[in-house]
């Protein structure tokens, strides 16, 4: 696991943490939504309409209104034997190439998804039972990995500003990728 | 350069990501689409990337993830850990060496409704420690009984591991459960036995006590009544085709969170810090998951898993040659990988070749995929015990501040011999896996 960067601000934490609380308030009404569908089929035989699409594009939404949140926990899988071991200087190149990586994803990865989200809205594609446009949910997911993208950026770039010119008023908000 | 050859430099290059420290999702994410790029072209490489990752995230069946996750959490806040190490304190506490095999039970049935090791290690290290500690138990033995114990997190159903292997090897998961559970109780029962040996050539380390009353006895094993209805519920729910795998999480999440209200009553702080770390796991999930997409297909386009599962067959050696091969190669690996990391890294190059051998080891292929899901999980489990990176351990260490981490690691060593004899049953014996689901499909 890696740890949180450091110089990521109260106000960007805050957001991150309303849009990570409001992500999961989206797939806890999804699951509500099962729970309904569960009981109204079994005890009423009467299901709730459109339960899959409701379940699989509420999820779409929450994870990315959940991805803010990643950035600023950094709680990611990783291999941190190297970073470890390596010495100070070697260590803070390699926590901005590794940050740099992270963010170069979340560029590529939110204008990947911006189009695909742009391209659902063109066609008028619509969820397979309720027949509902799909574009909003993706354009949520857009929302989130954008703002992801964004807090990416930040991070990485402070932490090359600061390896190559490390002020003392900034030092710190050193970014750190790992623990 | 040949889709094979692209295929082995792009592995190679992800390895290389993966050592520097590049979160292993992204790591994936970026050596699979540039393997695209090199085998498709730089257009085709931007649909796939999207095309793939959008199915992953808008994907009915990963709902389980999300849900699973709050179910364990809630759980872990209800106090629900506290009443399942009573309940199995009281009936066999008094056993010499009887705290630590009720903590084992405990981990067993939290297990039962928690998917995540580290979950099920953090929780039961906070009730069963102060507990052994007080009796005198040695250091070691408790926390490694904890360490080991957390780690039939991943394996009892639900498992968020096992939903993973499902969505990689389009395996049915609901058939994965059931496989999951006979290996599980097998992993309970070896550990109690350790534990009873441990203790009877060596009592110091965990000193019998005085028998609680029955009375005692009778009243802790109802306050483990919820957990047990809700293991029912859910479990048994999709065991006997109640309930899709999202509908009984759905429900599990639901059902402990009521119990959460019940005991504690509404706490906004309290939820609102459940909700955060669900998203958490949702998101560090998620991320490894659409990484593991991009890069799977771009496996799968190169031909490397397929050229691999031949080549390794026209080395001749058997099916069990093999399988040990791979047991080897996962002891090994979890020294230095986290187990999703693993799990990711290795089923899509091994799942052709295991599909591959599958006759040679005397099951259809359907029956491998169910079989190699519970022996990776398994294998990729005793990854969390052994040192230098045994994520248990660690969790424990942050838990228990004046735990020594060296005690810790000589305490799992029983558990870590006894995982490995497991291993080397459930290749020797694949029925230890296949006998509940062939039950189940009659």
């Amino acid at each position: 696991m890696q740890g949180p960067p450091k110089g990521v601000t109260p106000a960007l934490r805050r957001t991150s943490e309303a849009m990570a609380v409001a992500g999961m308030v989206l797939i806890a009404a999804v699951g509500l939504y099962t729970v309904v569908d569960v009981v109204m089929r079994y005890v009423f035989n009467a299901p709730l309409p459109g339960a899959v699409d409701i379940v699989t594009y509420g999820l779409a939404g929450g994870v990315g209104l959940v991805m803010p949140y990643s950035i600023v926990t950094g709680q990611h899988v990783a291999v941190t034997f190297l970073i470890n071991v390596a010495p100070p200087r070697l260590r803070a190149v390699l926590d901005a190439l590794i940050l740099t990586g992270n963010a170069v994803f979340f560029v590529v990865f939110t204008w990947r998804i911006a189009s695909f989200a742009l391209e659902r809205y063109a066609m008028d594609e619509t969820m397979w039972i309720l027949g509902w446009p799909v574009w909003p949910a993706w354009t949520l997911v857009t929302a989130g990995f954008g703002a992801a993208m964004l807090l990416a950026l930040h991070v990485a770039l402070l932490a090359w500003i600061l390896l190559f010119r490390p002020l003392p008023s900034l030092a710190d908000a050193a970014p750190k990728a790992t623990e | 350069m040949s889709g094979f050859e692209i295929g082995l430099v792009g592995f190679a290059a992800m390895l290389v990501l993966i050592f520097i420290g590049l979160p292993i999702g992204i790591a994936m994410a970026a050596v699979g689409f540039l393997g695209l790029v090199a085998l498709v072209g730089i257009d085709g490489a931007l649909n796939s990337l999207a095309i793939v990752s959008s199915g992953e995230i808008a994907n009915y069946n990963l709902s389980v993830i999300p849900l699973f996750v709050l179910m364990g959490l809630f759980a872990a806040r209800s106090g629900l850990s506290r009443q399942l190490f009573d309940a199995a304190a009281g009936l066999i506490g008094h056993l010499r060496g009887g705290l630590v095999m009720a903590t084992v039970s405990a981990c067993a049935m939290f297990g039962a409704i928690c998917g995540s090791s580290l979950a099920t290690a953090a929780t039961m290290t906070k009730v069963a420690v102060p507990e052994m500690r007080a009796r005198n138990y040695a250091d070691s033995l408790s926390l490694g009984s904890v360490a080991a114990g957390g780690t039939l997190g991943i394996l009892i159903p639900p498992s968020i591991m096992l939903v993973i292997y499902s969505l990689i090897t389009e395996t049915p998961l609901i058939d994965l459960f059931a496989s999951a559970l006979i290996p599980g109780i097998l992993q309970v029962l070896m550990y109690m036995v350790a534990i009873g040996a441990l203790c009877h050539f060596m009592p110091k380390l965990g000193p019998a006590s005085p028998r609680q009353s029955w009375r005692a006895a009778l009243s802790a094993l109802l306050g483990a009544t919820p957990v047990i209805v809700i293991f029912i519920v859910v479990i048994g729910g999709l065991y006997l085709g109640v309930f899709t795998p999202t509908e009984g999480a759905a429900v599990g999440a639901f059902a402990t969170f009521v119990y959460q209200i019940a005991v504690d009553g509404w706490n906004s702080q309290k939820t609102r810090q459940v909700l955060l770390e669900t998203a958490a796991t949702v998101a560090m999930v998620f991320l490894i998951v659409v990484g593991a997409s991009i890069f799977s297909f771009f496996m799968s386009l190169s031909g490397v898993p397929r050229i691999f599962a031949g080549q390794v067959q026209e080395l001749g050696l058997s099916g069990l040659q093999i399988a040990f091969a791979i047991m080897v190669l996962y002891l090994l690996m979890g020294c230095v990988i986290d187990s999703l990391g693993m799990l990711l890294l290795t089923v899509p190059v091994l799942f052709p070749l295991i599909q591959g051998i599958s006759g040679d080891l005397g099951m259809t292929p359907e029956e491998a995929a169910l079989w190699f899901g519970v022996f990776a999980v398994i294998a990729i489990e005793i990854g969390l015990i052994t040192p230098p990176i045994g994520l248990n351990v660690f969790v424990i260490r942050a838990a228990v501040k004046d735990a020594s981490l060296g005690a810790a690691f000589r305490g799992v060593v029983p558990f870590l011999l006894t995982d490995i004899l497991r291993v080397v049953l459930l290749i020797l014996f694949p029925v230890i896996a296949l006998w509940f689901p062939r039950l189940l499909s009659g």
